[in-house]
């Protein structure tokens, strides 16, 4: 038994080290100036510890005790950056959720003609590799006049988002217990007011962690926000980051906007959180 | 006036015959009891008549009007879950006046029936807690209200006491029946549990691989069993079941196992008679069997004990004669060992007759 909890130990201490040393070390080196930053053997607590670079990216230059720092040439493209992906992820995950719970609502809990193979195109749709069809999209949006545009993106992006947020909500949907759906049907619901009144609120849990995959996808995107907006207005952040390492190398500005794309799902997933957690199912049997 | 007529309601799901053209009639305010074993098809009729399921042939009126073809929330009937299933997200204020929110009845008017509902569960206390915070009973009690507040034409119960505990089920079966005859609201109530169904129902349809057997009330579904499935699935212990062949004398007939064989009154002859020559089962209850450590009459049967079931009130005891097994009630103070030799004598006049081969009672 001993053994069995040390190797479970040993195992979080590694998906810890896995997961969480590459982000410290980001956020390590983002609060250090550019030669501490560098330095060899490198510091593991930062060395007097500045917000300098991420005044830099935003546009400001600063003192320091190494002399005045200018700002970061990259600051214009990572603060737009910022706010296209934001541009893009909200309307997304929005529309991502609008879209995918009816439709995972009615194929998880309904049986209809056909209703597996639309289950199948639903995903077949996704088993194409994106760098295939990046081209024939840059052509079709170069005609349609969507080429480096915001709801360019946003289009392509709920065509990834809704099969996958859809196959997940299906699995959800088909385990939730259908006794409270059928008790609102004989309180005198619908089948909408039904969904909208008690199956909505007790899928929360599920919504609200599927909201968060759709946010994710979307703000982590980066082939097509490479070639279909690279270099114009409405760039998202993905492609500004080894744009940043390539052109005109700047470890800790590099560091600083490394840490700055983090912060957005952060408060994502703390918003949605309090619904992942706050609902209590209640199984009658095991009282 | 609420009567509900049930007629040739058939259902399949896939191959299997849920239920098989079932009729039934209920009457105004009663209180139906839908007893059978698990897999008989019941919940799948309450179903039907709540319009949660849609039956394949057959139609269902209230009153004087078919309502096939209404939705449930249309319905105006009230069904309590075996899970209870209330609203996991809401307080047991929410779940109970949910229905009439989804109706905008006016808010004062909530707060009257509330008041009155909870009152009259003994839940007044409990209506801030969401159901995770509650126990099974007052779960129970929850669900009840949410069912009661409507004032809906129909209370339709889906075992709705097979999850609490044996001592509170025990006190609601008495609550619930006294609730239903102070509401006077017509009742169809599901259960796989003869006791629930013997003590509460007005009348009781036993369902057997979604055929019914028999309709009637609890006592005669005891005394009178229309057929050999009705006698050997009510009674706790079951019906003693003995193959028989009725033999003919001058001065009337015997009824002969292969362990014994007696005379038969000739009443009982004559209706046992109308029955062409064929293979019958004879059905006699524990009760009906007498156990004594004596040979008292002339056809009294030796056998041997078997097995002991002290009750308190009485004891059951397996007794074995030529390969068959009885069991037969004995009053508590009669206490025999385990295969001592012990001599039983069978009431004639309590004896069931049934045709071995359609099943169906002669008497």
């Amino acid at each position: 038994m001993n053994q069995r909890r040390f190797l479970v130990y040993i195992c979080a201490v590694l998906l810890f080290v896995w997961s969480i040393v590459p982000i410290y070390w980001v956020m390590n080196q983002s609060l250090m100036l550019g030669s501490d930053a560098l330095y060899v053997p490198a510091y593991f607590f930062p060395k007097d510890p500045t917000l300098a670079n991420y005044y830099r990216i935003f546009g400001y230059s600063v003192e320091t005790k190494y002399g005045t720092i200018r700002p970061s040439g990259f600051a214009p493209q990572v603060m737009k950056g910022m706010i296209n992906s934001l541009l893009v992820s909200i309307p997304v995950t929005l529309i991502t959720m609008a879209v995918a719970t009816p439709v995972g609502y009615a194929l998880g809990r309904y049986k209809f003609r056909s209703k597996n193979l639309l289950v199948m195109l639903l995903l077949g749709s996704r088993a194409l590799p994106p760098v295939a069809i990046v081209i024939p999209y840059f052509y079709l949006y170069q005609f349609l006049g969507l080429i480096n545009t915001v709801q360019g993106l946003i289009i392509i992006y709920t065509s990834i988002t809704i099969p996958i947020i859809t196959w997940v909500l299906i699995g959800f949907f088909a385990t939730l217990p259908k006794d409270m759906e059928l008790a609102a049907r004989m309180d005198g619901c619908g089948r909408f007011t039904a969904l909208r009144r008690i199956v909505i609120p007790m899928a929360s849990s599920g919504l609200a962690a599927s909201a968060i995959l759709a946010f994710l996808l979307s703000w982590n995107e980066f082939l097509y926000s490479m070639i279909l907006t690279a270099g114009s207005t409405a760039q998202t952040l993905p492609p500004v980051l080894p744009a940043m390492l390539f052109m005109q190398f700047d470890a800790t500005a590099l560091f600083s906007a490394t840490v700055l794309t983090l912060i957005p799902p952060i408060f994502v997933a703390l918003f949605f959180q309090k619904y992942i957690l706050q609902l209590k199912l209640v199984d009658p049997v095991t009282v | 006036m609420v009567e509900v007529k049930i007629e040739n309601i058939s259902k399949k799901f896939g191959d299997l015959q849920a239920l098989h053209e079932v009729n039934l009639d209920i009457k105004d305010k009663e209180f139906f009891v839908l007893l059978g074993p698990s897999g008989c098809g019941k919940t799948t009729l309450l179903n039907i008549i709540g319009g949660l399921e849609k039956q394949d042939a057959g139609s269902i009126y209230l009153g004087d009007t078919c309502i096939d073809r209404l939705p449930p929330e249309k319905r105006d009937m009230a069904m309590v879950f075996q899970s209870y299933a209330l609203y996991p997200h809401m307080n047991a204020e929410e779940n109970i006046t949910f229905s009439l929110r989804i109706k905008k009845t006016p808010k004062t008017e909530i707060q009257t029936r509330l008041k009155e509902t909870s009152e009259m569960l003994g839940i007044s206390k409990l209506v801030k807690r969401r159901p995770s915070q509650l126990s099974g009973g007052e779960r129970q009690r929850v669900a009840l209200g949410r069912a009661i507040i409507r004032k809906p034409r129909l209370f339709l119960m889906d075992e709705p006491l097979s999850n609490i505990d044996a001592k509170l089920r025990v006190g609601m079966r008495v609550e619930l029946t006294r609730l239903q005859k102070k509401l006077q609201t017509t009742t169809i109530y599901v259960t796989h549990d003869q006791t629930e169904a013997m003590t509460m129902a007005d009348r009781v349809a036993i369902m057997h691989s979604g055929k019914v057997m028999q309709v009637d009330k609890p006592l005669d579904v005891y005394q009178k069993p229309n057929n050999i499935f009705v006698a050997g699935f009510i009674g706790t212990p079951p019906m003693n079941f003995l193959d028989c062949n009725l033999e003919d004398r001058k001065d009337g007939g015997s009824l002969k196992t292969d362990a014994f064989s007696f005379d038969l009154p000739s009443d009982m002859y004559n209706l046992a008679r109308k029955v062409t020559p064929s293979p019958l089962i004879m059905g006699i209850r524990a009760e009906n069997i007498s156990v004594s450590e004596s040979k008292k009459n002339k056809d009294d049967i030796q056998t041997e004990v078997y097995a002991i079931e002290p009750l308190g009130s009485e004891i059951i005891y397996t007794l074995s004669f030529d390969n068959h097994l009885v069991k037969a009630k004995a009053p508590p103070n009669l206490l025999l060992d385990i295969e001592s030799k012990v001599w039983i004598s069978i009431d004639k006049t309590a004896i069931r007759l049934f045709d071995k081969e359609t099943g169906k009672s002669i008497f």
